[in-house]
Protein backbone atom coordinates (compact mmCIF):
# COMPACT_ATOMS: atom_id res chain seq x y z
CA UNK A 1 0.00 0.00 0.00
CA UNK A 2 1.35 3.18 -1.19
CA UNK A 3 1.20 6.27 1.45
CA UNK A 4 -1.31 8.14 -0.26
CA UNK A 5 -3.17 4.93 -0.19
CA UNK A 6 -3.29 5.17 3.12
CA UNK A 7 -3.55 9.00 3.49
CA UNK A 8 -6.98 8.34 1.25
CA UNK A 9 -8.11 5.51 3.30
CA UNK A 10 -7.80 6.68 6.72
CA UNK A 11 -7.78 10.62 6.52
CA UNK A 12 -11.75 10.98 7.77
CA UNK A 13 -10.74 8.76 10.69
CA UNK A 14 -7.73 10.48 12.13
CA UNK A 15 -9.54 13.98 10.91
CA UNK A 16 -12.71 13.30 13.23
CA UNK A 17 -10.67 11.31 16.08
CA UNK A 18 -9.24 14.49 16.33
CA UNK A 19 -11.86 16.69 16.52
CA UNK A 20 -13.46 14.41 19.25
CA UNK A 21 -10.56 15.18 21.37
CA UNK A 22 -9.95 18.69 20.49
CA UNK A 23 -13.13 19.80 19.40
CA UNK A 24 -11.12 22.25 17.10
CA UNK A 25 -11.21 22.21 13.58
CA UNK A 26 -7.60 24.32 13.16
CA UNK A 27 -6.01 22.32 15.99
CA UNK A 28 -7.63 19.20 14.26
CA UNK A 29 -5.98 19.81 11.02
CA UNK A 30 -2.88 20.14 12.45
CA UNK A 31 -2.95 16.84 14.28
CA UNK A 32 -3.76 15.04 11.36
CA UNK A 33 -0.86 16.49 9.66
CA UNK A 34 1.31 15.47 12.50
CA UNK A 35 -0.23 11.57 12.35
CA UNK A 36 0.64 11.17 8.57
CA UNK A 37 4.03 12.55 8.56
CA UNK A 38 5.04 10.11 11.32
CA UNK A 39 2.87 7.14 9.70
CA UNK A 40 5.48 8.15 6.50
CA UNK A 41 8.54 7.85 9.06
CA UNK A 42 7.64 4.73 10.46
CA UNK A 43 5.88 3.21 7.87
CA UNK A 44 8.70 1.06 7.06
CA UNK A 45 8.85 -0.40 10.97
CA UNK A 46 5.42 -1.07 11.06
CA UNK A 47 5.77 -4.55 10.89
CA UNK A 48 1.93 -5.55 10.95
CA UNK A 49 1.35 -6.68 14.60
CA UNK A 50 -1.83 -5.09 14.69
CA UNK A 51 -3.99 -4.01 12.29
CA UNK A 52 -2.99 -0.25 10.17
CA UNK A 53 -6.30 0.56 10.99
CA UNK A 54 -5.46 0.08 14.64
CA UNK A 55 -2.18 1.63 14.07
CA UNK A 56 -3.14 4.71 13.21
CA UNK A 57 -5.99 4.89 15.54
CA UNK A 58 -2.89 4.59 17.96
CA UNK A 59 -0.57 7.68 16.68
CA UNK A 60 -3.60 9.95 16.45
CA UNK A 61 -4.57 9.19 19.75
CA UNK A 62 -1.24 9.74 21.07
CA UNK A 63 -0.45 13.21 19.05
CA UNK A 64 -4.31 14.40 20.16
CA UNK A 65 -2.93 13.62 23.74
CA UNK A 66 0.45 14.84 23.63
CA UNK A 67 -1.11 18.30 21.92
CA UNK A 68 -3.61 18.30 25.13
CA UNK A 69 -0.49 18.44 27.98
CA UNK A 70 1.54 21.06 25.43
CA UNK A 71 -1.65 23.01 25.30
CA UNK A 72 -2.14 23.13 29.16
CA UNK A 73 1.78 23.66 29.91
CA UNK A 74 1.27 26.79 27.78
CA UNK A 75 -1.74 28.11 29.94
CA UNK A 76 0.22 27.26 33.20
CA UNK A 77 2.68 29.55 31.94
CA UNK A 78 0.87 32.35 30.45
CA UNK A 79 -0.57 32.35 34.21
CA UNK A 80 2.84 33.53 35.38
CA UNK A 81 3.50 36.00 32.27
CA UNK A 82 -0.10 37.07 32.40
CA UNK A 83 0.28 38.53 36.12
CA UNK A 84 2.94 41.17 35.35
CA UNK A 85 0.65 42.35 32.23
CA UNK A 86 -0.82 44.93 31.54
CA UNK A 87 -4.70 43.98 31.75
CA UNK A 88 -5.35 45.47 28.59
CA UNK A 89 -2.86 42.98 26.99
CA UNK A 90 -5.56 40.27 28.39
CA UNK A 91 -8.64 40.25 26.75
CA UNK A 92 -11.43 37.87 27.39
CA UNK A 93 -10.48 34.41 25.50
CA UNK A 94 -12.88 33.59 23.28
CA UNK A 95 -14.53 29.52 23.34
CA UNK A 96 -12.35 27.51 21.66
CA UNK A 97 -15.08 25.10 20.77
CA UNK A 98 -15.38 24.56 16.85
CA UNK A 99 -16.71 20.84 16.11
CA UNK A 100 -17.98 20.80 12.50
CA UNK A 101 -20.24 17.59 13.31
CA UNK A 102 -22.28 19.39 15.88
CA UNK A 103 -25.36 20.72 14.73
CA UNK A 104 -26.51 24.50 15.91
CA UNK A 105 -29.14 23.74 18.12
CA UNK A 106 -26.64 21.23 20.19
CA UNK A 107 -23.95 23.49 20.26
CA UNK A 108 -24.20 24.77 23.71
CA UNK A 109 -25.47 21.48 25.32
CA UNK A 110 -22.28 19.51 23.72
CA UNK A 111 -20.06 22.17 24.49
CA UNK A 112 -21.05 21.14 28.86
CA UNK A 113 -20.47 18.12 28.06
CA UNK A 114 -16.91 17.89 25.79
CA UNK A 115 -16.15 20.30 28.78
CA UNK A 116 -16.75 17.91 31.62
CA UNK A 117 -15.30 14.80 29.20
CA UNK A 118 -12.05 17.38 29.13
CA UNK A 119 -11.99 16.81 32.81
CA UNK A 120 -11.30 12.97 32.73
CA UNK A 121 -8.39 11.06 33.44
CA UNK A 122 -7.15 9.86 29.85
CA UNK A 123 -7.76 6.76 29.78
CA UNK A 124 -11.19 7.19 30.69
CA UNK A 125 -11.49 10.01 27.95
CA UNK A 126 -10.28 7.67 25.31
CA UNK A 127 -13.06 4.80 26.35
CA UNK A 128 -16.06 7.36 25.93
CA UNK A 129 -14.59 8.94 22.89
CA UNK A 130 -13.83 5.81 21.02
CA UNK A 131 -16.94 3.84 22.18
CA UNK A 132 -20.11 6.23 22.32
CA UNK A 133 -18.68 8.89 19.77
CA UNK A 134 -16.96 7.05 17.31
CA UNK A 135 -18.88 3.87 17.47
CA UNK A 136 -16.21 1.26 18.10
CA UNK A 137 -16.72 -2.33 19.73
CA UNK A 138 -15.09 -3.03 22.90
CA UNK A 139 -13.22 -5.53 21.11
CA UNK A 140 -11.82 -2.76 19.12
CA UNK A 141 -11.36 -0.50 21.57
CA UNK A 142 -9.77 -3.18 23.82
CA UNK A 143 -7.19 -3.66 20.70
CA UNK A 144 -6.21 0.44 20.32
CA UNK A 145 -6.13 0.50 23.61
CA UNK A 146 -3.92 -2.44 24.51
CA UNK A 147 -6.59 -3.51 27.37
CA UNK A 148 -8.78 -7.08 27.42
CA UNK A 149 -12.27 -6.33 26.28
CA UNK A 150 -13.43 -6.76 30.22
CA UNK A 151 -10.81 -3.92 31.45
CA UNK A 152 -12.45 -2.07 28.63
CA UNK A 153 -16.13 -2.19 29.75
CA UNK A 154 -14.66 -1.29 33.84
CA UNK A 155 -12.75 2.03 32.81
CA UNK A 156 -16.13 2.77 30.73
CA UNK A 157 -18.80 2.37 33.42
CA UNK A 158 -16.16 4.43 35.77
CA UNK A 159 -15.66 6.86 33.25
CA UNK A 160 -19.17 7.11 33.32
CA UNK A 161 -19.73 7.57 36.65
CA UNK A 162 -17.30 10.24 36.77
CA UNK A 163 -18.79 12.20 33.84
CA UNK A 164 -22.13 12.18 35.58
CA UNK A 165 -20.58 13.28 38.66
CA UNK A 166 -18.92 16.14 36.37
CA UNK A 167 -22.29 17.07 34.67
CA UNK A 168 -23.72 17.30 37.83
CA UNK A 169 -21.54 19.58 39.84
CA UNK A 170 -21.27 21.85 36.85
CA UNK A 171 -24.96 22.22 36.32
CA UNK A 172 -25.12 23.28 40.57
CA UNK A 173 -21.68 25.78 39.79
CA UNK A 174 -24.15 27.60 36.66
CA UNK A 175 -27.38 27.62 38.58
CA UNK A 176 -25.26 29.03 41.74
CA UNK A 177 -23.81 31.68 39.19
CA UNK A 178 -27.12 32.64 37.93
CA UNK A 179 -28.70 32.67 41.41
CA UNK B 1 -36.56 8.98 41.81
CA UNK B 2 -33.04 11.23 41.82
CA UNK B 3 -31.06 8.21 40.51
CA UNK B 4 -33.71 7.35 37.69
CA UNK B 5 -33.85 11.11 36.63
CA UNK B 6 -29.76 11.46 36.63
CA UNK B 7 -29.76 7.91 34.54
CA UNK B 8 -31.93 8.94 32.56
CA UNK B 9 -29.88 12.56 31.77
CA UNK B 10 -26.59 10.21 31.29
CA UNK B 11 -28.91 8.15 28.44
CA UNK B 12 -29.15 11.67 26.81
CA UNK B 13 -25.37 12.42 27.07
CA UNK B 14 -24.78 9.56 25.24
CA UNK B 15 -27.00 9.58 22.82
CA UNK B 16 -26.23 13.33 21.91
CA UNK B 17 -22.36 11.71 21.60
CA UNK B 18 -23.36 9.25 19.34
CA UNK B 19 -24.98 11.36 17.33
CA UNK B 20 -22.04 13.72 16.42
CA UNK B 21 -21.54 13.51 12.64
CA UNK B 22 -18.81 12.46 10.61
CA UNK B 23 -17.34 14.87 8.77
CA UNK B 24 -14.98 14.98 5.63
CA UNK B 25 -11.45 16.30 6.48
CA UNK B 26 -10.57 19.78 4.43
CA UNK B 27 -8.67 19.12 1.02
CA UNK B 28 -5.32 20.42 0.76
CA UNK B 29 -4.03 18.88 3.89
CA UNK B 30 -2.14 16.55 1.57
CA UNK B 31 -0.10 18.50 -0.22
CA UNK B 32 0.64 20.26 3.27
CA UNK B 33 1.54 16.78 4.94
CA UNK B 34 3.79 16.22 1.60
CA UNK B 35 5.55 19.25 1.93
CA UNK B 36 6.32 18.99 5.84
CA UNK B 37 8.31 15.39 4.67
CA UNK B 38 10.23 17.38 2.00
CA UNK B 39 11.57 19.76 4.53
CA UNK B 40 12.44 17.01 7.37
CA UNK B 41 13.97 15.13 4.60
CA UNK B 42 16.13 18.14 3.33
CA UNK B 43 17.16 19.34 7.32
CA UNK B 44 18.91 15.58 7.23
CA UNK B 45 22.30 16.14 6.94
CA UNK B 46 23.57 13.19 3.86
CA UNK B 47 25.33 10.50 5.51
CA UNK B 48 28.90 11.35 3.06
CA UNK B 49 29.13 14.84 4.82
CA UNK B 50 29.18 13.34 7.65
CA UNK B 51 32.05 10.70 6.97
CA UNK B 52 34.29 13.51 5.03
CA UNK B 53 33.93 16.18 7.88
CA UNK B 54 34.51 13.13 10.64
CA UNK B 55 37.77 12.31 8.12
CA UNK B 56 38.91 15.77 8.23
CA UNK B 57 38.45 16.13 11.53
CA UNK B 58 40.71 12.98 12.39
CA UNK B 59 43.42 13.86 9.91
CA UNK B 60 43.60 17.05 11.46
CA UNK B 61 43.94 15.41 15.20
CA UNK B 62 46.51 13.42 14.09
CA UNK B 63 48.60 16.63 12.59
CA UNK B 64 48.21 18.06 15.91
CA UNK B 65 49.32 15.16 17.86
CA UNK B 66 52.42 14.67 15.52
CA UNK B 67 53.10 18.19 16.36
CA UNK B 68 52.97 18.24 19.52
CA UNK B 69 54.89 14.97 20.09
CA UNK B 70 57.54 16.79 18.02
CA UNK B 71 57.77 19.66 20.52
CA UNK B 72 57.43 17.46 23.31
CA UNK B 73 60.75 15.46 22.18
CA UNK B 74 62.58 18.60 22.19
CA UNK B 75 61.64 20.37 25.54
CA UNK B 76 62.22 17.04 27.04
CA UNK B 77 66.16 17.14 25.80
CA UNK B 78 66.77 20.32 27.11
CA UNK B 79 65.15 19.51 30.54
CA UNK B 80 67.30 16.75 31.24
CA UNK B 81 69.80 19.34 32.01
CA UNK B 82 67.88 20.24 34.93
CA UNK B 83 67.60 16.76 36.37
CA UNK B 84 71.74 16.55 36.78
CA UNK B 85 73.54 19.11 38.40
CA UNK B 86 76.04 21.24 36.74
CA UNK B 87 78.43 22.99 38.61
CA UNK B 88 78.91 26.81 37.37
CA UNK B 89 82.20 28.09 37.67
CA UNK B 90 80.36 32.07 37.56
CA UNK B 91 78.93 32.19 41.35
CA UNK B 92 82.21 34.21 42.63
CA UNK B 93 83.79 37.13 40.48
CA UNK B 94 87.56 35.75 41.16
Amino acid sequence: MTFQQVYNEHKNLVYNLALQYLQNIEDAEEIVQDVFVTVHEKMAQFKEQSQLKTWVYRITINKCLDYIKGKRAKKRWGIFTSLSADREENPIQVSDFNHPGIELEQKEALEHIFKCINQLVTHQKTAIILLKIEGLSQVETAEIMNLSPKAVESLFQRAKTNLKNLLHHNMKENERKFV
Amino acid sequence: MKENSSNKDMNTTMEALSHIKRVESPEGLYDKILLTIQKKQEEIIPLYRVRSAAAILLFALSIEFYAASKTEKRTSETSIGTLVYLPSNMIYND
